[in-house]
């Protein structure tokens, strides 16, 4: 799919997510995990570690990573893929601010629900 | 396959189970679990293009001219190399009555056995009483299940002794003697004869050979395994007559493979339970995954050959430690046994050793195994000390250093991955396992980049060790730095913080630190920013420093839901406050229980509800319990002097007196106390990281007790008279915890490093100390006790625990 045209579902303001936390967003499919890093990058993907299942959006933000309450796996914020010797992935969703507004992809949205 | 490459591969998996690939040897967890996920790897790992699995899939038959396999499902899969890894079936007993038996094998297997406890005892009103024909390793481990799942514990073994695979004769009545200790019932020497049952195909004993009768609702049968070596019996059938057949069968099943694991077919390879190397099959993990490895290298070009299997063992039956390795029964010749055995305290310690006793040739361990991880690499090595200096049973005292220092390079260090202690060096040096990489000086990176300690995970203190010693003797300063970030120590970060009354993340980080920050250093510096200035952990942004158990004020439980835990002050609660906790269980559908702490848990809950919850509990004046903290936890009491005629003091007064002052500090790691009334020491205050134990006289304090990882007893700190005085001293001591401490080290770990002389020195023998420490803890106090979860019920940092939006899926579309 073509960038441009992208469809984007507004889910609130950058303010409403911490600097270097996480929120929520619940979907049909499961949780999104909604990031916000310390120089206001947002990132979004499934809320749940490949490991165990621990909801990442309870994790500790640093740098462009989160690390999981539940064992110390730690995500790369961009591509999803686990850090250090632990191996895994999680699903992505495209997200970006605009006018102070954070937006996920709808595509991403959808085809979470769907697969 | 996979981590030497997949290129030019196609590797597919054909496996009769429906489940994905799961860790067998861990199948007890699943007894007592059944929701346990004991999958291996990651089920993303099959996405990958050059790999397919099929499950349900079983394989029938070998075509070795055509190069094919067939499916029951009649499904034709063609191979250019095949690798079979059949494993075995459970062994069941030729006796009448066999057919009513579990076995102990399968996921299945042991769901239907916990199915099966779960009915009876509910059916019968009372304790099943479950036997387990088979005194082994598996056996035992079947036992201790059934124990767990709250049935009676029998085992029947054949065998005089238990394990005897594993242990010499001393060692298995070690075991066998703890075990009973634990409430199991053994009947070893003897062999059942028939399963009894009722009308209804109820089993309801177990006729023995000596015509006893032993009472049983439930018998497993885990008597051994056979191979699963059917596939190359049907190949060997379909060949002609007067033709030697195509594969050589061991006499007792198992296919037999040379030592590059390839049978006697070309492009046929056998590997783990189904595999015949030398004579034998065997059932453990550790050579099973190193055939693996071994096919892979072949397959990939290499040369690896098997080395033998490594029969080493260890495990923990009900809390008994047992463990052996090598040459267990000294059946080399000359060898010598080093033995200690104390059948009162129920410990075992064996080391045998070449006639001169200096090279070790194996060890058996039975109720304390801590020699076995050092000693484990030295096998057919030279002891460095005399044997008996390995018996830390009997006072022994050859520390790891000497081990480890002069650990020889071709010593396999994690055997999980097979990674040798060269391999170590070499990374560590940089000249190894990653060419063309500057040296490894980090643990993380040390396990990412040769795999050692990353499966099971036991090697990684002597991992650390070795790297610390590698890096010493290089000459480079082995840091103490807490992270990459911030290059001080906890202690000195703590002092500077005080000095120069930083009170903010920001502030320190610009002084101290570089970058943002990550999940060692931002916990670590919001503790000490609370327990300094109790500016509470969550303010001013503080929120996400902190763990998730902190942000949320609960523990989070494995499925991401969380439990709270409410003050209950000496475990003094009233029926109003017990109705109210009744109340919200109810209306939450929360699963409640009574802790070791004398307070009662309420799990289950959702993060959005936590509020809630707790104004509701609010209401009749409950407040945070810390369950969560890196703080006081709870002050566990007897009833004391007022009720029990033994009772020197008023212990639960007391104890509710420290709970008052002290809670809502917060300290380096957690925190538990408790006050015993009298030396019978009811409420256990000599496990405890500060415990009271009142005497006729007044009080002694106790300190740096431990019962977690580690179990140790308490160090007595001095006796004092008065109540005030106890007050002052245990909060003098916790504060200099506070200010030395390393972030999650426990007390009993930190007066190990500081000493227990200069503890004493400064709390009991120097008062002016005593009482600097302990104004510095009031003044802390002075804003700690504010309940969090109250201000959070009145809507403070809502952004925590409400979701962001909730997407419908049209909103999608």
């Amino acid at each position: 799919m073509n960038a441009e045209t992208r469809n984007w579902i507004a889910i609130g303001d950058l303010a409403d997510i911490p600097r270097q936390g996480a929120r929520v967003v619940k979907t049909p499919a499961g949780c999104i995990a909604v990031f916000r890093t310390a120089d206001d990058e947002v990132y979004a993907m499934d809320d749940r570690c490949p490991h165990n299942g621990g909801p990442l959006s309870n994790g500790i933000v640093h740098g462009r990573s989160v690390t999981c309450p539940l064992h110390n796996w730690v995500f790369d914020l961009a591509t999803g893929l686990a850090q250090g010797a632990d191996e895994g992935s999680v699903a992505i969703t495209a997200a970006k601010v605009e006018n102070g507004q954070v937006l996920l992809a709808a595509d991403d949205v959808a085809r979470r629900s769907t697969s | 396959m996979h981590a030497r490459g997949l290129d030019g591969w196609h590797v597919t998996v054909l496996t009769e189970e429906t489940h994905l690939p799961y860790d067998r040897v861990a199948l007890s967890k699943a007894l007592t679990d059944a929701d346990v996920d004991l999958t291996l790897g990651i089920a993303s790992m099959w996405d990958h293009d050059a790999l397919s699995l099929q499950t349900g899939e079983r394989v029938t038959g070998i075509d070795t001219e055509g190069k094919t396999v067939t499916t029951a499902a009649g499904t034709v899969y063609p191979y250019d190399e095949l690798v079979v890894a059949t494993g075995s079936d459970a062994a069941r007993l030729p006796i009448p009555g066999s057919e009513l038996t579990h076995v102990y094998r399968t996921l299945e297997d042991v769901w239907a056995i916990n199915k099966a406890i779960t009915d009876l005892t509910e059916k019968l009103g009372r304790k099943v009483n479950a036997v387990t024909i088979g005194g082994g390793l598996l056996g035992l481990e079947s036992a201790a299940g059934t124990e767990q799942l709250g049935a009676t514990p029998v085992v029947i073994n054949g065998s005089p002794w238990l394990m005897n695979t594993q242990l010499d004769e001393g060692a298995g009545q070690a075991l066998g003697r703890l075990i009973e200790a634990k409430g199991f019932t053994v009947h070893g020497g003897v062999f059942p004869s028939e399963v009894l049952s009722d009308d209804d195909g109820q089993v309801t004993g177990v006729l023995m050979a000596d015509g006893r009768i032993i009472d049983a609702d439930l018998v497993i049968v885990a008597i051994g395994v056979k191979p699963r070596d059917e596939l190359f019996r049907a190949a060997n059938g379909e060949a002609a007559e007067d033709t030697a057949p195509l594969f050589d069968l061991g006499p007792r099943g198992g296919v037999v493979i040379s030592d590059g694991c390839e049978t006697q077919v070309p492009g046929i390879w056998a590997i783990g339970e189904v595999a015949n190397f030398g004579g034998m099959c065997l059932g453990l993990v550790a050579p099973a995954n190193t055939m693996a490895e071994i096919v892979a290298d072949r397959l990939h070009g290499g040369g690896a050959t098997f080395p033998g299997f490594d029969t080493a063992t260890k495990l923990k039956l009900s809390g008994v430690d047992v463990a052996s390795f090598g040459d267990a029964f000294a059946r080399t010749e000359h060898a010598l046994e080093i033995v200690y055995a104390d059948p009162a305290r129920g410990v075992y310690q064996k080391i045998v050793t070449t006639d001169d006793a200096k090279t070790l040739l194996g060890g058996i361990f039975v109720g304390d195994a801590t020699p076995y991880t050092s000693l484990r690499p030295m096998l057919g090595r030279e002891l460095a000390a005399e044997p008996g200096a390995y018996l830390t049973a009997a006072g022994g005292v050859a520390g790891d250093e000497v081990l480890h220092t002069e650990l020889p390079d071709d010593a396999i260090l994690c055997s999980c991955n097979n990674v040798s202690a060269g391999t170590i060096r070499d990374t560590v040096n940089g000249c190894g396992a990653c060419e063309g990489n500057p040296p490894v000086r980090e643990l993380g990176d040390l396990k990412g980049c040769t795999r050692a300690g990353t499966s099971c995970g036991s090697c990684v203190p002597m991992l650390k060790k070795l790297l610390e010693t590698e890096l010493t003797k290089s000459g480079v300063e082995v840091s103490k730095a807490l992270c990459e970030h911030i290059a001080f120590s906890r202690q000195e970060l703590f002092d500077a913080i005080r000095v120069l009354e930083l009170d903010s993340f920001e502030k320190i980080m610009a002084r101290y630190g570089t970058g943002d920050g990550c999940d060692i250093c931002k916990p670590t510096i919001a503790n000490i920013l609370a327990s300094q200035h109790s500016a509470y952990v969550l303010d001013a942004g503080r929120g996400t420093l902190q763990d998730t158990n902190d942000r949320a004020l609960a523990n989070m439980q494995k499925d991401g839901t969380y439990s709270v835990v409410p003050r209950i002050a000496g475990g003094e609660i009233t029926p109003q406050k017990l109705g109210v906790i009744a109340a919200v269980a109810e209306q939450y559908g929360l699963y409640t229980k009574i802790t070791g702490g004398q307070r009662i848990d309420m799990l289950g809950i959702r993060k959005e509800d936590l509020p809630a919850v707790w104004a509701d509990l609010g209401e009749v004046g409950f407040v945070s319990g810390h369950a969560y903290a890196k703080g006081l936890r709870t002050v566990k009491t007897c009833v004391g002097s007022d009720w029990c005629r033994f009772g020197t003091q008023d212990s639960t007064g007391l104890g509710i007196k420290l709970e008052k002052f002290m809670w809502g500090s917060w300290t380096p790691a957690k925190l538990k106390l408790a006050v015993s009334g009298c030396p019978r020491n009811c409420a256990e205050a000599t496990c405890k990281d500060i415990g009271i134990v009142c005497v006729d006289s007044g009080y002694e304090i106790h300190y740096a007790g431990a019962a977690g990882l580690d179990i140790k007893g308490t160090e007595v700190l001095g006796i004092v008279k008065t109540e005030e005085e106890v007050l002052e001293h245990v909060c003098a001591l916790t504060q200099m915890h506070r200010e030395q401490g390393h972030y999650l080290e426990r007390i009993y770990k930190w007066a190990k490093r500081i000493g227990y002389e200069e503890i004493r020195a400064q709390i009991m023998d120097d008062a002016d100390k005593r009482k600097a420490y302990f104004d510095r803890f009031v003044f802390s106090q002075k804003y700690a006790q504010v309940d969090p979860w109250s201000e959070r019920v009145s809507g403070k940092d809502k952004h925590e625990f409400n979701p962001m939006a909730t997407l419908m899926a049209e909103a999608a579309e």
